[in-house]
């Protein structure tokens, strides 16, 4: 069914018809649509799990972690300082191997406060074993809400479905809302490993020894995320051969010629589309990598993607003091230890949710096609 | 819908650690050298009193409105708890500590409530060897009577010889009814001789009869009191209507003599001048002036302040600082000459000091003069050896023994405070002592470890039970945590008006009802007895104060970790941290 959705009420959909059945949430702008979506639902009695209204979005995460160890599919969603509340407890999701399926809107992080989108609130949470997903747009995020649950259930590992603010959660778009029996098709009822017997009562999360339980435990999951790269690209196929759409964990588009590459994530870019066509009118050989999946870091198809380039440039919403772009480092150490390695430029464009224009872009990948080395430190573009 | 997500990791049990057994392997408490201790402490107030009673115990069984086992706790400590609830001098209630957060609990007057309320019987005392020895007990005032509760408690076989007509020494012929009516002392005293104990009255003890008594008893237990009277020496004293004070308030035909009086004048300001001036006004009737002469400031007069302000409520005037000099008159006792005096406290021995004072001398009328300015013993009728001449007491030393060893001895017979109180003390040091000597106990050991704190008390319940209570530590104001109380008033005692109880010896103080007197229990801090509040039970976070029965805790070492959140929220000081070394 064609629809007219914001990206929030497009992972509202998406939540209800994957029939996640506890959905402990507490709002904060720009997610909170999301939460009344369901709300809504919910006193509608067409949601067909049950929401709890917890204190904290602290105590979000913990209830979904319990709920989920009990073999409940779960969901939640938060934005900004409500993610760097449930920091804590995100590792307690990822350590005890609960599939938990997380709607992100970026938004800046306070102080200053302020409510435009930057990654940097996700991003700074990289490494708490989540698997990171940012999308382009609504459509995206729905689908991507639906593939999340098949594979986090499969690698019984957590998994962030990140929109930007405003771009993503607020503007209404035109999207495709497949039917509740395909979807049911798609995504079958969970089977879950159930932690918790009454008659045999369980403790999780106590403490172990160091080397022989602790290091084990954490190696086991890093090749548990290794392998979760197989599960979402047969997740992708499938949903694409059911639904004809797929993403990747990363798109090249024009790259196969191209000097230069950009790479965006996120809602840039769909403007990064338009400015690479304009640059093509221009003659400029310039093409797109998107990257979609940020945790597990698709390390090896960004090195198949930029392999022919000469110069990458990076545009990064969020901003590590002291380093770069977060994406930019990623992307260089992606490609430290391949044959192929391009120069890397990076630019700190759109914090707090400035527009980033498809004349910004193009300016910016003129500006490295004539720089002749790329510069140490990030360029800030004030947009 | 049939089709299932496969799971894509290895083994589902092994990615994360389970604990199916119970966390108790990791012993959390050995990260931690600080451990509460619970440990139930003295109360200022049971250090106080002279009997040992174990206040806070009895007081929280009566906060349940539970009178029966408050009387039972009483009567574990003081076979008189309806006398000295009346009485008592009440030194607990000068020790309390919520002197210190708003007003004293009315402890004596929840001693009466609960001896007037509850019903018990008094607890058979600890001897496994089943010693009977036979026993003399002379004299059945308190001290004798605390005595003989005491010895027969233990089983022993307690005879108790009186020269009166009636046991209960000056309980009865001392004390006015109004305040201890004689069917309180009957009950009493009853209850005591219920437990086996031989009375013999009428049968005064003379040199021939301590022979006797001798040869037919192991053990000789003299509280004859202090009955003759204090003489004012160099004044004429005797004859008409010149009286001392014990004679007349022991004697009907004695206090019928003031019946028709117009100036009575009570030389002394005790608690027996105070007894007799209000007696006097009662008899005398309403119009009679009747004037207490003391040679003390009239604010420091000797008797209990109370009694003091009742007289004054009576009618009775105070006149400080003038002894009696002179009494004159032609035929008969028309007036008294009062001289100047000054009482003044020795920096150094603590002793007060009469003087001479300033100013005139004072003439007042008087057709009736009471003397009464202190008792002597009449210790004529005993061995030279155990008689402290100076005094005229007699003599014994920490465990109640005269130097004759099988003379003890207690109450005003000996060098103490002359207070009710006091003699029961002092039957009970030496009930103890001679029950340890009869049995070949080691007194020197035993009896210290039942000494109540730096007072002077014993607790017969700690000698029975094993207490587990620390008698040598107080709980102090400062080490309780008070923040769940209120400031709230006392429930006073109603007493009937000035005018009503003049005219006859009704008991002038209403005790507490029930009601009241479980109000009034409830205001009790508890200092340092556990009343199962359950609120370390319920904040440990280790879930390590473990419940041992009824009001009964404990630590479980290896799992505190000494955050002391107990010892902090314990009202009572029961819980203490201690550094402990690991």
């Amino acid at each position: 069914m064609r629809e007219l959705l914001s990206g929030n009420y497009a992972i509202a959909e998406a939540v209800r018809m994957a029939r996640a059945q506890l959905i402990p949430a507490y709002p904060i702008t720009p997610q909170t649509p999301i939460y009344e979506r369901l709300s809504e639902m919910e006193s509608q009695g067409t949601l067909p799990g049950t929401m709890v209204r917890v204190e904290s979005e602290h105590s979000a995460m913990a209830m979904c972690v319990a709920a989920s160890l009990a073999g409940v599919r779960v969901f939640t969603a938060t934005s900004s300082q409500g993610i760097a509340l449930m920091h804590e407890m995100l590792h307690f999701a990822s350590g005890n191997r609960v599939p938990v399926v997380m709607g992100c809107v970026n938004r800046v992080l306070a102080a200053p406060w302020s409510f435009g989108s930057d990654q940097t609130d996700t991003l700074s949470q990289r490494d708490t074993g989540w698997m990171q997903f940012y999308c382009e747009d609504n459509q995206e995020a729905f689908d991507t809400i639906i593939q999340a649950y098949r594979i986090s259930e499969a690698t019984l590992l957590p998994s962030m479905v990140i929109i930007d603010a405003f771009f993503n959660s607020h503007f209404i778009e035109p999207m495709e809302l497949p039917d509740q029996d395909q979807i049911d098709l798609f995504l079958p009822p969970p089977v879950l490993p159930e932690r918790f017997d009454l008659d045999n009562p369980a403790f999780v999360s106590n403490v172990v020894t160091a080397g022989s339980q602790f290091l084990p435990f954490r190696e086991t999951a890093f090749y548990d995320m290794e392998n979760a790269k197989e599960v979402i690209k047969e997740v992708d196929q499938e949903y694409r051969a059911q639904f004809g759409r797929g993403y990747g964990m990363v798109e090249g588009i024009k790259t196969d010629d191209a000097r230069l590459v950009l790479v965006t994530s996120g809602s840039m870019t769909s403007t990064a589309r338009m400015a690479i066509d304009g640059l093509r009118a221009k003659g400029a050989r310039v093409g797109l990598l998107k990257i979609k999946a940020f945790r597990p870091f698709p390390w090896r198809e960004v090195r198949d993607v930029l392999q022919d380039a000469a110069k990458v440039v990076v545009i990064d919403r969020n901003i590590s003091l002291g380093k770069e772009g977060i994406f930019c480092q990623e992307l260089k150490s992606a490609i430290a230890n391949s044959t192929a390695r391009p120069q890397v430029h990076g630019y700190i464009a759109g914090l707090d949710g400035v527009d980033v224009s498809p004349e910004i872009l193009e300016n910016i990948c003129l500006e490295v096609l004539d720089k002749e080395a790329p510069d140490d430190l990030p360029v800030w573009v004030r947009g | 819908m049939t089709r299932q997500i496969t799971l894509r990791v290895g083994n589902v049990e092994t990615i994360i650690p389970v604990s199916r057994v119970s966390t108790e392997v990791f012993k959390t408490g050995q990260w931690s050298s600080r451990k509460p201790s619970y440990r139930q402490k003295l109360s200022p107030c049971r250090e106080a009193c002279p009997t040992g009673n174990n206040i806070p115990a009895m007081i929280s069984h009566a906060s349940k409105g539970d009178f029966d086992g408050a009387l039972a706790l009483l009567l574990q400590e003081n076979p008189l708890p309806g006398v000295c609830g009346r009485v008592c001098y009440h030194p607990c209630q000068t020790k309390c500590n919520r002197n210190e957060f708003d007003e004293t609990v009315e402890i004596r007057a929840l001693e009466r409530a609960i001896a007037d309320l509850g019903n018990a019987t008094p607890p058979t005392g600890s001897n496994p060897e089943d010693r009977k020895t036979a026993i003399a007990v002379i004299g059945s005032g308190p001290a004798g009577l605390s005595a003989a509760y005491f010895l027969r408690l233990f089983g022993h076989k307690v005879t108790v010889f009186e020269s009166r007509r009636e046991a209960g020494g000056v309980l009865r012929y001392g004390i006015p009814e109004y305040r201890l009516p004689k069917d309180i002392l009957a009950r009493e005293i009853g209850r005591i001789l219920a437990l086996g104990i031989d009375l013999k009255t009428d049968e005064r003890i003379n040199g021939d009869g301590l022979e006797r008594l001798q040869k037919e008893f192991e053990y000789i237990f003299l509280g004859i009191g202090a009955w003759l009277p204090e003489k004012l020496g160099a004044v004429p004293d005797e004859g008409g209507p010149i009286l001392y004070g014990l004679d007349f308030l022991c004697d009907e035909r004695k206090k019928d003599l003031c019946r028709g009086k117009k100036n009575v004048v009570v030389i002394g300001g005790g608690d027996v001048a105070v007894d007799v001036a209000r007696t006097a006004r009662r008899l005398a009737g309403p119009e009679t002036v009747i004037t207490m002469v003391a040679p003390e400031k009239e604010g420091d007069f000797p008797a209990i302040p109370e009694g003091i302000g009742e007289a004054k409520e009576e009618g009775i005037s105070m006149r400080g600082e003038y002894r009696p000099v002179q009494f004159l008159g032609r035929d008969r006792l028309e007036q008294v000459r009062l001289a100047r005096t000054r009482v003044e406290k020795e920096p150094v021995t603590g002793k007060y000091v009469l003087s001479q004072g300033e100013g005139d001398d004072l003439l007042i009328d008087a057709d009736m003069v009471l003397i009464s300015i202190g008792q002597r013993a009449d210790t004529g009728l005993f061995l030279p050896e155990i008689i402290d001449k100076d005094f005229s007491r007699v003599f014994v030393n920490s465990f109640g023994m005269t130097p004759l060893p099988r003379f003890y001895a207690g109450g005003d017979l000996v060098r103490q405070k002359p207070a009710v109180a006091d003699a029961i003390l002092s039957g009970k040091r030496a009930a103890l002592s001679i029950h340890l000597k009869a049995n070949g106990y080691d007194a020197e050991r035993i009896m210290p470890a039942l000494a109540l704190g730096q007072g002077s008390s014993l607790s017969m319940g700690a000698y029975n039970e094993n207490g587990r209570i620390d008698l040598k530590k107080v709980a102090q104001f400062a080490d309780l945590t008070t923040l769940l109380c209120r400031k709230t008033k006392p429930n006073a005692q109603a007493k009937s008006p000035p005018e009503a109880r003049v005219t006859g010896f009704r008991e002038v103080t209403k005790g507490l009802d029930r009601h009241a007197a479980i109000d009034e229990a409830k205001r009790c801090f508890y200092c340092g007895s556990c009343n199962g509040c359950d609120l370390c039970f319920f904040l440990c976070p280790d879930i390590s104060i473990m419940k041992e029965g009824d009001r009964m805790y404990s630590v479980k070492t290896d799992y505190c970790k000494g955050c002391g959140i107990c010892a902090t929220i314990c009202p009572r000081d029961v819980i203490e941290l201690e550094e402990r070394l690991p």
